[in-house]
């Protein structure tokens, strides 16, 4: 029996090592860009955290037609015809398994940028258009540290967890591109650096920039609505979210173009 | 000032406590997964609701100059508390008009001339979607949020795509989670 021929990735992340294998090289080769910077070809670890398998495969209820399944630890997991879906499921598990079991970090649903060697953190969900206004500030000069997952550390610092930006076509609220960061030249940062301001901004275009201070327990508050282990991890994520905004502005309330608000949140940082 | 029957907090074991700098308390309930964060005075009032004190007695921990320092608002902090499940639940505190948030505001609106009452105590559920929250919005071009039921969808399509209309509605298993957490695909159209 003629056995085939096996590529592995490996990588550690957050205290995690997670490995991604294909006996397709082409399709390994191509997942890549969509993997966390540092995969390093690998046969070593035999017994990662987690073992992304990938693999094309002619579904028997539709002959014909090729499908690209992801198996996690022996098992199926996911599965899709269209590779982009196929590439963006497979980010947004391991990003999602790396910020869910990590023993490092507390990870928070959060856009940010950095300016004066401050973290911006724009707290949120999908379309709450953190993307939106992660990109302006990165248009504005601001260093890029995340445009969906923000690794908060014991010391409340904000480390990069860059990954290309998703942002949604003008005009069309409905679909979304993928940007590369490093190729629009913006700058990507690389040291943990303590958080400036907290921003609970929700996009409004009618009322525009209406935001208030408030208080640093709103502060709290707001990052642990997004944080991903906080019903796993409520100790650590409280004190770790209290550290955080020890220093921080909060502020809450809705901002109208992103440009401006960019302007607005740097202004506040001068 | 109201009489009646007097407060109690929960007691402070069933609850982790974070204070930060400022004196802002953060407190986890771990049997009602809710984080709430209270005030410095906020956090003062429930500790001094100890099923002994009245109104007048707890009243006494608002030392600060001022419109927070109206006797008055202990009661709206009092009730803030309260509909926090913060308290005992056994204290019937709006039972029989005792203490009513109509009463309280009436109450407090007529003692603090000019002065703005701030919320003194948030809270939140700890967020338990986040997968499906992240497998569903962060792939799915169309996805705008989760959603249990079609209307769910639809009452979160419906501003979405204001002033335009909902086009494609649908709330859609699309992480193997049926029935839970389901992807809410909305897109839109100009009305006719």
């Amino acid at each position: 029996m003629q056995r085939e021929a096996m590529a592995a990735l490996v990588t550690r992340s957050c205290g995690l090592s997670i490995r991604a294998s294909s006996t397709d090289m082409d399709l390994l080769a191509e997942a890549v860009p969509w993997l966390p910077e540092g995969w390093l070809a690998d046969d070593a670890v035999t017994e990662p955290d987690r073992h992304y398998h990938l693999r094309v495969e002619e579904p028997p209820h539709t002959p014909g037609l090729l499908e690209y399944v992801i198996d996690v630890d022996g098992a199926e997991h996911r599965r899709h015809a269209d590779f982009g879906i196929f590439c963006d499921l497979l980010e947004n598990d391991l990003h999602h398994y790396i910020a869910t079991y990590t023993r490092g970090p507390n990870f928070v649903h959060a856009g940010v940028a950095v300016w004066s060697g401050k973290a911006i953190v724009i707290p949120g969900r999908s379309f709450a258009g953190k993307s939106t206004l992660t990109e302006a500030l990165l248009q504005a000069g601001a260093t890029y540290y995340s445009d969906d997952y923000a690794p908060i550390d014991e010391a409340g610092l904000v480390h990069p967890f860059p990954r290309h930006l998703r942002l949604r076509n003008r005009g069309d609220r409905l679909t979304q591109n993928r940007v590369d960061p490093a190729g629009e030249g913006w700058p990507i940062g690389d040291i943990a650096v303590p958080v400036g301001i907290v921003a609970a901004l929700r996009f409004d275009r009618e009322q525009g920039w209406s935001v208030e201070q408030t208080s640093r327990g709103a502060g709290v508050l707001a990052l642990l609505k997004n944080t991903v282990a906080a019903r796993e991890r409520p100790v650590d994520s409280m004190a770790v979210m209290a550290r955080a905004v020890e220093q921080a502005i909060v502020l809450e309330g809705t901002r109208g173009e992103a440009a401006e608000a960019a302007e607005r949140l740097l202004a506040l940082l001068n | 000032m109201f009489e009646g029957p007097v407060p109690a907090a929960r007691s402070l074991d069933e609850f982790n406590v974070a204070t930060l700098p400022s004196g802002d308390v953060v407190l986890f309930d771990s049997a009602r997964l809710t984080y709430h964060t209270l005030t410095d005075e906020a956090f003062a009032i429930w500790l001094k609701c100890d099923g002994k004190s009245g109104f007048a007695d707890i009243s006494t921990v608002l030392t600060v100059e001022g419109p927070r320092a109206a006797p008055s608002s202990v009661e709206y902090r009092v009730l803030e508390l309260y509909e926090a499940g913060l308290l005992e639940v056994s204290v019937p505190l709006s039972d029989s008009g005792i203490l009513t948030r109509k009463q309280v505001l009436r109450t407090l609106l007529a003692t603090v001339v000019g002065g703005l009452i701030v919320p003194s105590v948030s809270s939140i559920t700890a967020p338990v979607a986040a997968e499906s929250m992240t497998l569903c919005l962060g792939t799915w071009p169309y996805a705008i949020g989760l959603c249990n039921t079609y209307k769910e969808c639809s009452d979160q399509c419906v501003p979405h795509c204001a002033p335009m209309i909902p086009d494609i509605l649908q709330c859609s298993d699309l992480v193997g989670t049926t029935g839970q957490d389901d992807c809410c695909l909305c897109t839109c159209r100009p009305a006719d």
